[in-house]
C-alpha cells in the first residue's frame, strides 16, 4: 500500500467504525420498541376478531389440525384461526376469533381474489356473512350460504367449521377432521378388514332392496353394502365379515345379483334410436338395460374449452324405472351445471319413469323465457339452462331407446 | 458572517436556491410522495434532519477527511443518520414508517444532501453548514408540501387524508399518478421560475456560470474547468 493511502483508510475505517458503534447503540434502544410495535400491530389485526385477546403467542399446527388451517394463536381470551379456502374462482384467507367457551366472537375475510371472476358480485354478497357466525359453537354450527354466491359462502363456513374444530384440537379434544370422502374409504376399510384399498361406488345395475349403495374394493378383495349408517364387507368369496344387525341373507342376496350383473352390449340398435345422445345400449341377465349416453351440455353448445359433451352413465329396470344414474365426465361451468355430477343431481332421476321425466326448456335458445326450475322439474338445475336440456334430453332419448329395445324384444 | 448573512444562508435554501424547484436536485422522492400531504410531509421532515445532521458532521470534519476519500466519507455519514432516522421511525411511528417505505432508505442517495455536502459543508464552518442544511431542507419540504397539496387537492378532493366536500365529486385522478407529478412538477417549475425572475432572480436560459443559481459557491471559472488532482476543496464545485 501506497504511504498516501494509509491515512485516508484509516480516517475512512475510523469513521466506519464510530458509525456503526453509534448506530447499534440507536438499535439496542429502538430493537424492543420495534418489536413491540410489530407485535401490536399484528396483535391488532388478530383482535378484530377477537377484542378480548391479549399477548397472542402463535400455536403449532400440524396434521391433527383441519388441512385447511394456516396458522392458530393463544391468546389470553381464546384463539384466533387462520384459514385459507378456495371459493367460487380463488383462495379466501378468513380469520376467525373463538373465545375460551369455544364460542366464535367474529369473523373477517382478510384477503380475497374472488371478485377476480366475472362475477364481480359474488363476493360483496359474501361480505355481509362477516358477524353471522357469531356466538356459535361446534355443537350449533350451521353454515350461512349466501344466494348467489354459493360456493363463496360455502367455502366461508368451511373455514369457519375448521376454526372450531381446531380450537376443539388445541384445547385437548379429538375432532374427525376427515373429509366426507374419507370417511366413507375409512369405514369401507374397516367393513372389510382392509387396510388403504380403495373402494369405487358400483354403479346400479339391478335393483338391490334395502341396500343404499355398494362399493367395491379396487384390489377386489371384495364388496362392501351400505345399509343406512352400518357397512357390511363381504370378501370375495362370498363370505360376509361381519354382519351385524344386517340381514345377512339379504347381503349374501344383494351379493350374488351385483356378481350376476354382467353387462351385454346391444350391438345393434333399432333404427329411430337419436345416436347423437345415444352411444352405446347394454342389457343384464335380469332384463334390466344400460345406456351410454353423450349431451351437448353448455361447454359443447359454444364450443368453448375443447367442446367437451356431457358423458352419462344411465340404467333402466325392466319395468321402466331410473335404476342408476352417473355423469361420467363434463366440464361444466364451476357453480353452475357442475351440480349434473352431485349424488343429490343422480337421486333426482332414481326411480324416475319415463313420465316422470319432463324438458324444463323445449330448446337451450329459449332460455331468456324458460328458466329451469329446480323445484319442479327431475334434472332441472337453475341459472344452467344449457346442462339440464341437454342433460333431460339425453335421458329422454335413452327412455326412447328403450321403449324401441323393449319393443323389439330386447334385440341383442 | 452577520445576522443578516445567516438568515440569508436559510431563506436562499428556501427560494433562491430551492434545491427542489431552482436547482433540480431529488426529483425521485419529490414525485414519489407528493402523492399524498402527509407522505410528502414525513419525506420533508425525515430529509431536514438527515440534511442538517450530515451537513454539521462533514462540516466538523472538513478538515479530517482527506479530500481522495471524503465521498465515501460523506456517504457513510449520510447512511447514518438515515439509519438513524429509519430505526426512530420504525419504533415511534409506524405508520409513517411503512408510508415513505423504500423511499426512506434512499434519502442515502437523495442528491440534495450529498450536494450540499460537497457544495457548501465541507468549505463552510459548523454552525452556517446546520443553518444551509436548515434552508435546503426546509427548501425541500414546502416544495414537497406545495406539490403534493396539489396532486392531493386536484387528485383525490382531499387534503391530509380528509375529504373536501365539494372537491371530492371533481377529481381528477391523474394527478395522482406518475404522469400528474411530473405534470404538477412542472408546472410548479414554471411559476417559481416566471417569480424568481420578476425579483431579480438568474435567468435560466443562461447556461454561464452567471446563470448557476450555485455560482455564489462556486469558485471555477467555467464549468468546463477540467478538475485536477491538486485542485484545492474549494475549487471543485
Amino acid at each position: 500500500m501506497k504511504k498516501s493511502n494509509i491515512m485516508p483508510s484509516i480516517v475512512l475505517g475510523a469513521i466506519c467504525l464510530i458509525v456503526g458503534l453509534l448506530l447499534s447503540l440507536i438499535n439496542s434502544v429502538t430493537a424492543p420498541i420495534i418489536e413491540e410495535a410489530q407485535n401490536a400491530a399484528a396483535n391488532a389485526a388478530l383482535a378484530i376478531v377477537l377484542p378480548e385477546g391479549k399477548n397472542f403467542d402463535e400455536i403449532s399446527i400440524d396434521e391433527s389440525y383441519p388441512a385447511v388451517i394456516t396458522k392458530g394463536y393463544k391468546a389470553d381470551g381464546g384463539f384466533v384461526f387462520q384459514s385459507s379456502v378456495t371459493g367460487k374462482s380463488s383462495g379466501l384467507i378468513i380469520l376467525c376469533g373463538i373465545n375460551s367457551d369455544g364460542k366464535i366472537v367474529g369473523t373477517k375475510v382478510i384477503a380475497e381474489q374472488e371478485t377476480d371472476s366475472y362475477d364481480a358480485n359474488v363476493f360483496p354478497l359474501v361480505e355481509g356473512t362477516e358477524g353471522k357466525y357469531k356466538g356459535m359453537d361446534i355443537d350449533n354450527f350451521e353454515p350461512w350460504l349466501v344466494s348467489g354466491a354459493t360456493l363463496t359462502s360455502r367455502a366461508y363456513g368451511e373455514a369457519v367449521k375448521a376454526s372450531l374444530q381446531a380450537f376443539a384440537i388445541a384445547n385437548g379434544g379429538s375432532v374427525d377432521v376427515r373429509t366426507p370422502e374419507q370417511i366413507l374409504q375409512d369405514n369401507c376399510n374397516e367393513a372389510l378388514g382392509t387396510t388403504d384399498v380403495k373402494f369405487t361406488k358400483w354403479f346400479a345395475t339391478e335393483s338391490l332392496s334395502g341396500i343404499d349403495a355398494v362399493y367395491t374394493a379396487d384390489d377386489n378383495s371384495g364388496r362392501v353394502f351400505a345399509v343406512g349408517e352400518s357397512f357390511i364387507g363381504v370378501k370375495a368369496d362370498g363370505t360376509i365379515v361381519n354382519a351385524g344387525s344386517a340381514d345377512a341373507a339379504a347381503i349374501t342376496a344383494a351379493n350374488t345379483a351385483v356378481s350376476a350383473s354382467a353387462l351385454t352390449e346391444i350391438t345393434s340398435l333399432p333404427e329411430g334410436v337419436n345416436t347423437k345422445f345415444v352411444k352405446k345400449a347394454y342389457v343384464t341377465a335380469s332384463g334390466n338395460y344400460v345406456f351410454d349416453l353423450e349431451a351437448t351440455g353448455y361447454q359443447a353448445m359454444f364450443d368453448y374449452g375443447n367442446g367437451t359433451v356431457i358423458k352419462i352413465k344411465l340404467s333402466i329396470s325392466a319395468d321402466g324405472k331410473i335404476i342408476d344414474c352417473l355423469t361420467v365426465s363434463h366440464d361444466e361451468s364451476k357453480g353452475f351445471g357442475d351440480a349434473c355430477a352431485t349424488e343429490e343431481y343422480y337421486d333426482q332421476f332414481r326411480g324416475a319413469s319415463d313420465a316422470d321425466i319432463k324438458l324444463s326448456v323445449t330448446s337451450p335458445n329459449a332460455q331468456q323465457d324458460q328458466i329451469p326450475d329446480e323445484s319442479v322439474d327431475k334434472g332441472a338445475i337453475s341459472s344452467a339452462t344449457y346442462t339440464t336440456y341437454g342433460y333431460q334430453k339425453a335421458v329422454k332419448e335413452a327412455f326412447a331407446a328403450y321403449n324401441s329395445l323393449k319393443s323389439n324384444g330386447g334385440d341383442k | 458572517m452577520n445576522k443578516e448573512n445567516k438568515l440569508m444562508i436559510v431563506l436562499r435554501g428556501i427560494i433562491m436556491e430551492n434545491p427542489v424547484l431552482i436547482l433540480i436536485l431529488g426529483t425521485c422522492p419529490t414525485l414519489a410522495t407528493t402523492t399524498s400531504v402527509v407522505s410528502a410531509f414525513s419525506m420533508g421532515i425525515a430529509a431536514t434532519v438527515v440534511l442538517i445532521c450530515s451537513n454539521v458532521v462533514i462540516s466538523a470534519l472538513r478538515k479530517v477527511i482527506p479530500d481522495s476519500v471524503r465521498i465515501p466519507c460523506y456517504i457513510v455519514i449520510i447512511a447514518a443518520f438515515v439509519t438513524a432516522v429509519q430505526m426512530l421511525l420504525q419504533a415511534y411511528l409506524l405508520d409513517i414508517y411503512n408510508m415513505l417505505g423504500v423511499y426512506l432508505a434512499l434519502i442515502v442517495v437523495n442528491c440534495i444532501i450529498l450536494g450540499r455536502a460537497e457544495m457548501y459543508a465541507k468549505n463552510n464552518n459548523v454552525a452556517d453548514s446546520a443553518l444551509d442544511g436548515l434552508g435546503m431542507g426546509l427548501g425541500f419540504l414546502v416544495a414537497l408540501l406545495l406539490i403534493s397539496t396539489l396532486r392531493e387537492v386536484l387528485g383525490n378532493g382531499s387534503f391530509a387524508g380528509i375529504e373536501i366536500p365539494f372537491l371530492s365529486y371533481f377529481k381528477i385522478p391523474i394527478l395522482t399518478k406518475a404522469p400528474g407529478g411530473f405534470l404538477v412538477y412542472g408546472i410548479v417549475i414554471a411559476i417559481m421560475n416566471k417569480l424568481t425572475e420578476k425579483k431579480g432572480g438568474v435567468k435560466r436560459k443562461s447556461f454561464s456560470c452567471e446563470g448557476c443559481p450555485s455560482s455564489g459557491h462556486c469558485s471555477k471559472v467555467s464549468c468546463s474547468e477540467p478538475v485536477s488532482e491538486n485542485t484545492s476543496a474549494k475549487e471543485v464545485g
